[in-house]
C-alpha cells in the first residue's frame, strides 16, 4: 500500500510529464485509488499551465474537522452521563433504600429529566459516531486527523480514569460494608459504559494506527 | 481494516441498550396524561389547604366558623382557590360542629401519598392528612384553638 505522500508524488510526476488531470485520474482509478483521495491528491497542485507543476495553497480541512469530532465527543460525554444518571435513577425506583423516606414522587421526575436527556443525546451521538465511521472508511490511508487523535486519546483517559475510579469506589464500599445489591449495580453500569467507551475507541484509534503504519512500512 | 463493520455493529448494540434503557424508565414512570391529572388533583389540595388555613384565621379572629367561603378574607377567591381549576365549580363546605366542618372536591385519581409528591400529604402545623380517593372526597377538618404560627 502507499501512502498519500507517493500518490501526490505521482501526481506531480505526470503533470511534469504533460498528462492531463482526467488521465491521471483515470491511471489511479484503475490503479484501485478511490475518488476523493484522488481529488485531494489533484487539489494539491494549482490547475496553471507552467513546465513544473504549481503546487496549491492548501484549503485546510482542520477546522471542520476539529469541529466535526468536538461535536461526536462532547456528544458522547453528554450521552453517557445522560444513560448513566437515567439508570441511577431507574434502580433507585427498583431497588428501594428502606432507609430513605419516601421519594419516589423525586425520583420519578429524576427519571422523566434523564430520559429526556438521554433521547435527545444519545441518538445525536449515535449519529455522528455512525458518520464518522463512514468517513473513516472513505479515507483508511489518510492520517489521522490532529483533532481526532487527540480528542480519542482525551477520551481513552477519562474513561480509563472512570474505570479505575469506579474499582476504587467498589473497594472502599466493600471494605466498610456497604455494598449493598443496589450500590454495586450502579457500579457495573458505570464500568459498563466506561468499558464500552474503552474498548470502542481503542478499536478505532489501534484500526487507524495499523493502516498508516502498514503505510509506511510498504 | 480488519473488521470494517465491527464498529458499526457496536453503534447499533448500543443504540438497542440506550433505547432499551429510556423504553424501561418509560415503563416506570406515570404517563403525561396521568400526570396532568395528579397536577391538578395537587392543585385542588393546595387550594383546600389555603382554604382551611384561612377558616383557620376567620376562626381565631371571629370565635365562629365561617358560614360560607364567601365570608372568608377576600384575598382568597381572588386568587382563584375557591374553585375547582377544571370544572369551575367551588370546593364544598359544611359546617359540621363547633369546630368541625368538611371541604370536599372532586379528584381524578386517588392519591395514598406513597408517591410523596409536593404538597406533602401531611400538614404539620395544621395536623391534617391530606390524602384522599379518587373521585368526591371531603375532609373532615377540625379548628385547632392553639395558635399553630
Amino acid at each position: 500500500m502507499a501512502s498519500s505522500q507517493t500518490l501526490q508524488d505521482f501526481v506531480g510526476k505526470a503533470l511534469e510529464a504533460g498528462k492531463s488531470r482526467a488521465e491521471i485520474s483515470a491511471v489511479l482509478t484503475e490503479a484501485g485509488w478511490q475518488a476523493d483521495e484522488i481529488r485531494k491528491a489533484l487539489a494539491a497542485y494549482h490547475p496553471a499551465e507552467f513546465p513544473v507543476p504549481v503546487p496549491a495553497k492548501h484549503y485546510s480541512l482542520t477546522a471542520r474537522d476539529t469541529v466535526f469530532y468536538l461535536s461526536l465527543f462532547g456528544a458522547l460525554y453528554l450521552a453517557c452521563w445522560g444513560v448513566i444518571m437515567l439508570a441511577f435513577d431507574i434502580l433507585d425506583l427498583v431497588i428501594r433504600d428502606p432507609a430513605a423516606h419516601d421519594n419516589t414522587g423525586y425520583i420519578e421526575s429524576n427519571i422523566r429529566y434523564w430520559m429526556a436527556w438521554t433521547i435527545v443525546f444519545a441518538p445525536t451521538y449515535l449519529a455522528l459516531a455512525y458518520k464518522a465511521e463512514q468517513r473513516v472508511k472513505g479515507m483508511v490511508s489518510a492520517p489521522m486527523s490532529g483533532a481526532r487523535q487527540w480528542l480519542t486519546y482525551l477520551t481513552l483517559f477519562f474513561a480509563g480514569l472512570t474505570a479505575l475510579g469506579d474499582l476504587v469506589a467498589v473497594l472502599y464500599h466493600f471494605l466498610g460494608g456497604m455494598a449493598t445489591s443496589r450500590f454495586l449495580l450502579k457500579v457495573l453500569v458505570v464500568g459498563f459504559v466506561s468499558g464500552s467507551v474503552l474498548t470502542y475507541y481503542f478499536r478505532s484509534i489501534r484500526q487507524a494506527e495499523d493502516a498508516e503504519a502498514g503505510d509506511e512500512n510498504a | 481494516m480488519k473488521t470494517p463493520s465491527s464498529g458499526k455493529l457496536f453503534l447499533l448494540a448500543g443504540t438497542f441498550l440506550v433505547a432499551g434503557l429510556v423504553a424501561l424508565g418509560a415503563s416506570l414512570v406515570r404517563s403525561p396524561a396521568e400526570m396532568q391529572l395528579a397536577r391538578l388533583d395537587d392543585r385542588r389540595v393546595s387550594d383546600l389547604r389555603e382554604i382551611n388555613r384561612a377558616v383557620h384565621q376567620y376562626y381565631r379572629r371571629y370565635d365562629e366558623l365561617p358560614r360560607s367561603l364567601d365570608q372568608l378574607p377576600s384575598a382568597t377567591p381572588q386568587r382563584g382557590e375557591m374553585v375547582d381549576p377544571i370544572t369551575g365549580e367551588r370546593y364544598a363546605y359544611q359546617i359540621t360542629g363547633d369546630l368541625d366542618f368538611n371541604l370536599c372536591a372532586k379528584f381524578d385519581l386517588a392519591d395514598s401519598g406513597r408517591r410523596g409528591d409536593y404538597p406533602h400529604f401531611y400538614d404539620t402545623d395544621l395536623g391534617v392528612d391530606w390524602r384522599h380517593d379518587a373521585g368526591p372526597f371531603c375532609y373532615a377538618l377540625t379548628v385547632r384553638e392553639r395558635d399553630p404560627e
